[in-house]
């Protein structure tokens, strides 16, 4: 069966209370909502938590929700807008350098390189909206149009932040490396 | 009279002994930077890293460095804040100069200048507005009690400081971690700073 | 250093968090559909439930002894999991300060060595 088709199917389902049917739905979008959570606010415990928090709320409107694809874009929004307002609410902005330290299972490799750990922990330095964009660009791949709706911004300010944030990324990165070549002491 | 005299020269002693415990614990507590006033900062501050870890918190940071056994990096860092009473760090990454007044810079200061701290390492750059100062403060047996780092740059304010008995070696040590190589000679420091600023024209090209 | 859209896409891949993950949300949804039905029908199971205290008080003083049981184990392990999630954050304080620490070092002492090295 299509994925679209065997999520309508399960959403039918959730909505009459079928358990295993909701329980599919959490698996089919469970890897979107951690990864925004763990790439935005760099804590994989917290992504955890959000994540729960998500599905809780995605339980609590089923009926709300009328189509896989629906399903889809009202949980990524969701996801998105929790991240957004739990780091609005913090003034310590980032606790720590992204913890790679959380197990993950499926598609999470053992040998991930390690440009990609550096590229992870750089993402988490950037701004708020420019990390947003960045997860919602690179990691969702949304077209700029999507983004833009999503998080309520004119289309150029998409453009331009995003243009900033690999600015940015670069420019840290390229910092990272000069650092490291200093000698100490 | 000569009890009285003795009684006087125990008291007296007795008062010297005590003055002296009394005096040991204060010059931890004199190591402690007043940071409070920078926090307006945070609103202004494209970038901010607060970390306050001292009591349980820092003893919870240190027994669970100790579970990673098999990490050296964990197991490296874990030994220089065992014996530590506090770390806390305040840097702020500003997208504009002047974000911050030098009344917050000078407010540091003045802690500083207090007895017991020594300035060991001044740059001033005054045509870029850049002030980096490093200070320690010694206990009565000449061992470091606490350092202060103060990074005052255009977009940057950055305060360090850690209070207890910092190994400065095992600090310097910890090079080779965080990304960052091992201890390099004079020569090979300069060609690699070269190579890294032919590399960035490169990249800019 | 440079890197591609590609290289970035590859390191901000979806990860999934894992079958224990869906475990935790299904168990705290069925924890809410079971408060709700509680409420929605406190009146009569309210009456069912003293009557049969009255009749079997062995049974009940089983239910009451698990919940007990169950409860302060549930209780432990929220505060074991409460004292990981805090040993964890101020583990990654420490490491944060340590690398703020050594690169503000770095910087003033290379600085005090090559004055014009910015």
């Amino acid at each position: 069966m299509e994925p679209e088709a065997r999520m309508d199917t399960a959403l039918q389902r959730a909505r009459q209370g079928d358990s295993a049917a909701f329980a599919e739905i959490v698996r089919e979008h469970q890897g979107m909502v951690f990864s925004i959570g763990w790439h935005y606010l760099g804590d994989a415990w917290l992504a955890e938590d959000l994540g729960q928090e998500v599905f809780l709320q995605l339980y609590q409107n089923l009926g709300a929700i009328q189509s896989a694809n629906h399903l889809s874009h009202w949980v990524r929004r969701v996801a998105v807008h929790r991240c957004i307002d739990h780091s609005r609410r913090k003034y310590f902005r980032r606790e720590s350098p992204l913890d790679e330290s959380h197990e993950v299972a499926a598609n999470g490799k053992p040998g991930d390189s390690f440009l990609s750990k550096r590229l992870r922990q750089t993402v988490a330095q950037l701004r708020d909206k420019e990390r947003m964009v960045i997860v919602l660009r690179y990691q969702e791949e949304l077209e700029l149009a999507e983004i833009a709706e999503l998080l309520n911004m004119p289309l150029n300010s998409v453009k331009s932040t995003l243009f900033r944030a690999l600015q940015n990324l670069r420019g840290k990165m390229s910092r990272q490396v000069k650092e490291a070549r200093y000698a100490f002491f | 009279m000569k009890t009285m005299a003795r009684s006087k020269e125990l008291f007296a002693a007795f008062l010297g002994v005590l003055l002296c415990c009394l005096a040991a614990p204060t010059q931890a507590q004199n190591a402690r930077l007043k940071l409070e006033h920078l926090e307006k900062l945070g609103s202004k501050a494209a970038e901010v890293n607060n970390v306050t870890l001292d009591g349980d918190m820092l003893q919870l940071a240190v027994k669970f460095l100790d579970m990673d056994k098999d990490d050296p990096e964990a197991a490296q860092v874990k030994d220089i804040i065992k014996k530590l009473k506090g770390i806390y760090v305040k840097n702020f990454e500003f997208d504009e100069p002047n974000q911050y007044s030098t009344a917050d810079v000078e407010e540091i200061r003045a802690q500083l200048a207090a007895p017991g701290w020594s300035k060991i390492i001044e740059n001033r750059d005054k045509r870029n507005a850049k002030n980096n100062e490093i200070y320690v403060m010694k206990d009565a047996s000449n061992n470091i009690a606490g350092i202060a780092i103060l990074v005052a740059e255009p977009k940057e304010l950055t305060v360090v400081n850690i209070v207890g008995p910092v190994d400065l070696d095992k600090l310097s040590a910890l090079s080779g971690k965080f990304g960052i190589p091992g201890e390099k000679k004079d020569k090979d420091r300069e060609q690699h700073k070269k190579k890294a600023s032919a590399e960035n024209s490169d990249e800019e090209g | 250093m440079h890197f591609s859209d590609d290289e970035l896409r590859e390191a901000l891949r979806r990860k999934d968090p894992g079958e224990a993950f869906t475990q935790k949300v299904t168990a705290r949804v069925a924890q809410q559909q079971a408060g709700g039905v509680t409420r929605s029908s406190a009146g009569t199971r309210f009456r069912g439930f003293w009557h049969l205290l009255g009749l079997r008080p062995v049974l009940v003083g089983t239910i009451v002894a698990v919940l007990a049981v169950g409860g302060s184990l549930g209780m432990m392990k929220y505060r074991q999991a409460q004292e990981a999630r805090a040993g964890e954050a101020a583990k990654r304080q420490a490491l944060l300060a340590l690398h703020i620490t050594n690169a503000k070092l770095n910087h003033v002492f290379e600085r005090a060595k090559n004055p014009q090295s910015e």
